[in-house]
């Protein structure tokens, strides 16, 4: 009887250890399940480490709640779902660029992959992870619609080792190292920093519709790197292309943005900002960089480190009579969020070539405490049209890409917990909705309560005929009907309707007369 | 004598007669041609009267779905007041042309529509 509970016992404790599968890639060795190594990978690992034999058994038999311990609730909430074809049910997050997939089901295992450079490290990621700006960047996900293979899906990440790594997923638990770059690569030695989500661009190649794949990875860091970024193949991650370094930028962010400034359905406009929030833009046609230049330098702004930044083509109200809406002009919109220690701040800003805006070209639209004492005056209005846009700051940190439908700008927020980040019972959600012109409240209500932190934000047809705002993640309806903005008054908003799809609109008529009569 | 006064009275009653008659045959002409510029007026609006009645008519079946017209790629949506980021609408252009004819004169009427629709996948079904 004693034998069987013994038996029982270390069947219980190896399933408690075994429990998760965490896996990393030895070089010479290829990718290893590190509860499975054999005696060359483990004396790899032991020599990786700088530890003896046994203090490496020791080390593993501590990584399960040293991996544990990184848990971070509040991060969790940011995760990215994987594709059904791959692992229904399961999500992805990034602790710095060690990757965790797992599932809510307890029966499912979570397999943990960690980037071989960062193994020594592990013990100081938890102090990392308190730095909000090591939270922000996620890994780029590739499904087979945007790889154009079936079954195929793809993880990008950069992490802190500094290493940018692409991971095929053909199960979760059969994780293959495509490739890994880091500064010891020839072609990769002034990489000093992989913090930052990687960008995926298509670009057609010299065979007639084929489309070829490639990555943009930044070299983020303190310093002024001789190399902004690196295009690298999707599949291989060999250089194809490098931004040189030639007006002395520095302390370069994770965020950038693809867009396509001629309108002409190819991106070739890029956009990079370092993290106090300089923000520059190149071209980019097939291998070449070129013209690289400030846009703008909102630094008066005293941000910590840059979140996002996209851009979108909207008709801009411009200066005029105050009263006129119907005169308007087409142009790209910056949108752009920041950290100003632990909250965010979101800008949008008119991009215009020869203009170099700064912050005193902005105006202050901060929503005040007191919803009542929102004033939206003739005078502001004009003064938005006239300078060159606004940015509003926000009463906690944004955790996903905002989302601007019909006009207004939604911005999923968590209000964090001074002491401790990870403490989800001390942080708050929330969801803000703001107008993408002024920024002024659209909802009767502008900042909602939610219940969990929202993902990423979709919007969705509801059977009220209307459409709602839903969280992709966790499949909860934060907003029941979704108004539109409406360009008749400066608060004008109407329901968004389903039955008003398609919509119509008159670009210009003309007309030719000819002959003779007779 | 006699005979050449007489001569002389018939050239200038020829001379008058055909004086006369061409001034009345310019005027018969003039009057004529202002008849036919007054009428061209009439016709011309009427024509295009006529073309633009049938362009409305036939913008109103593209919108509901009942004519066809050339569907051509020029650029992606045009801009938005109320923009979209991410999920951006589908546009199509669409050229829509009506030509009528009256006799050797022709009126023609080009539009150019773009539709916005949704995307599929993400907007469809209820929640």
């Amino acid at each position: 009887m004693e034998l069987y509970r013994l038996a029982l016992c270390i069947l219980l404790c190896s399933h408690q250890l075994f429990a998760d599968s965490v896996w990393s890639h030895i070089p010479g060795s290829g990718v290893v399940q590190l509860s499975e190594l054999n005696t060359e990978q483990h004396s790899a690992l032991a020599q990786h480490l700088k530890l003896t034999s046994i203090e490496t058994d020791q080390w593993l038999d501590e990584l399960s709640e040293l991996l544990d311990s990184l848990s971070c609730s509040t991060l969790e909430q940011q995760s990215q779902p994987l594709p059904d074809y791959i692992a229904p049910g399961y999500k992805v997050i990034s602790y710095a660029g060690l990757l965790k997939w797992y599932s809510d089901d307890q029966g499912k295992k979570t397999h943990w992959w960690l980037p071989w450079l960062m193994i020594p490290s592990l013990s100081q990621l938890h102090t990392q992870l308190a730095d909000l700006s090591a939270q922000l960047h996620q890994p780029l996900l590739l499904t087979e619609l945007q790889l154009e293979q079936k079954g195929e899906f793809f993880l990008i990440s950069g992490s802190s080792s500094p290493t940018y790594f692409a991971l095929r997923l053909k199960t979760p638990e059969q994780p293959e190292l495509l490739w890994s770059v880091s500064p010891s690569d020839a072609a990769f030695k002034d990489l000093a920093g992989a913090m930052a989500q990687p960008l995926l661009m298509q670009e057609t190649s010299s065979q007639p519709l084929a489309i070829s794949l490639a990555l943009l990875l930044p070299n983020t860091g303190e310093s002024a790197q001789k190399t902004l970024l690196y295009k690298v193949d999707l599949w291989t991650g060999a250089v194809h292309a490098r931004l040189i370094n030639d007006q002395n930028v520095s302390a370069l962010s994770g965020a950038l943005a693809l867009y396509d400034q001629n309108r002409d359905s190819h991106p070739e406009t890029l956009l990079l900002c370092s993290k106090a929030g300089q923000i520059w833009q190149a071209q980019i046609e097939n291998n070449q960089f070129y013209d690289l230049r400030s846009v703008a330098d909102i630094s008066g702004l005293k941000f910590t480190d840059v979140q996002f930044i996209r851009t979108l083509y909207a008709a801009v109200p411009v200066a005029g009579s105050g009263s006129d809406f119907h005169s308007r002009r087409s142009q790209w919109l910056l949108l752009l969020s920041a950290l100003q220690q632990q909250d965010s701040v979101v800008i949008v800003l008119k991009l215009q070539s020869e203009q170099n805006t700064t912050s005193s070209d902005l105006v202050n639209r901060t929503l005040p405490e007191l919803p009542k004492q929102a004033v939206f005056t003739e005078q502001n209005w004009q003064q938005i049209q006239q300078t060159q846009g606004w940015y509003s700051q926000l009463d906690g940190r944004l955790t996903q890409v905002p989302v601007v439908a019909a006009g207004v700008l939604y911005l999923p927020l968590l209000r964090l917990n001074n002491k401790d980040h990870c403490d989800q019972e001390q942080a708050s959600a929330h969801l803000m909705a703001l107008h993408l012109h002024h920024a002024s409240s659209v909802y009767r209500h502008p900042v909602l309560s939610l219940e969990k932190t929202a993902g990423a934000l979709a919007v969705k047809a509801n059977a009220q005929g209307g459409f709602a705002l839903i969280d992709k993640n966790n499949q909860q309806v934060l907003i029941e009907n979704m108004l539109e903005i409406s360009p008749d008054c400066l608060h004008c908003s109407k329901t968004m309707q389903q039955d008003s799809f398609p919509r119509w609109q008159l670009m210009g008529t003309y007309q030719n007369e000819d002959g003779a009569y007779e | 004598m006699m005979l050449s006064s007489k001569g002389f009275v018939l050239v200038t009653t020829l001379i008058l007669v055909v004086v006369v008659s061409s001034i009345a045959f310019t005027m018969l002409v003039q009057t004529q041609l202002s008849q036919k510029l007054a009428g061209s007026a009439t016709l011309s609006f009427q024509l295009k009267q006529q073309t633009q009645i049938k362009h409305l008519q036939q913008l109103q079946q593209l919108k509901t779905g009942g004519a066809e017209s050339a569907i051509f790629e020029l650029a992606p949506c045009p801009a938005l007041y109320a923009a979209w980021s991410g999920i951006t609408p589908e546009c199509q252009w669409y050229k829509v042309s009506t030509l009528e004819q009256s006799g050797h004169h022709q009126h023609s009427v080009t539009s150019f529509l773009v539709r916005q629709s949704l995307p599929e996948g993400g907007w469809d079904g209820a929640l």
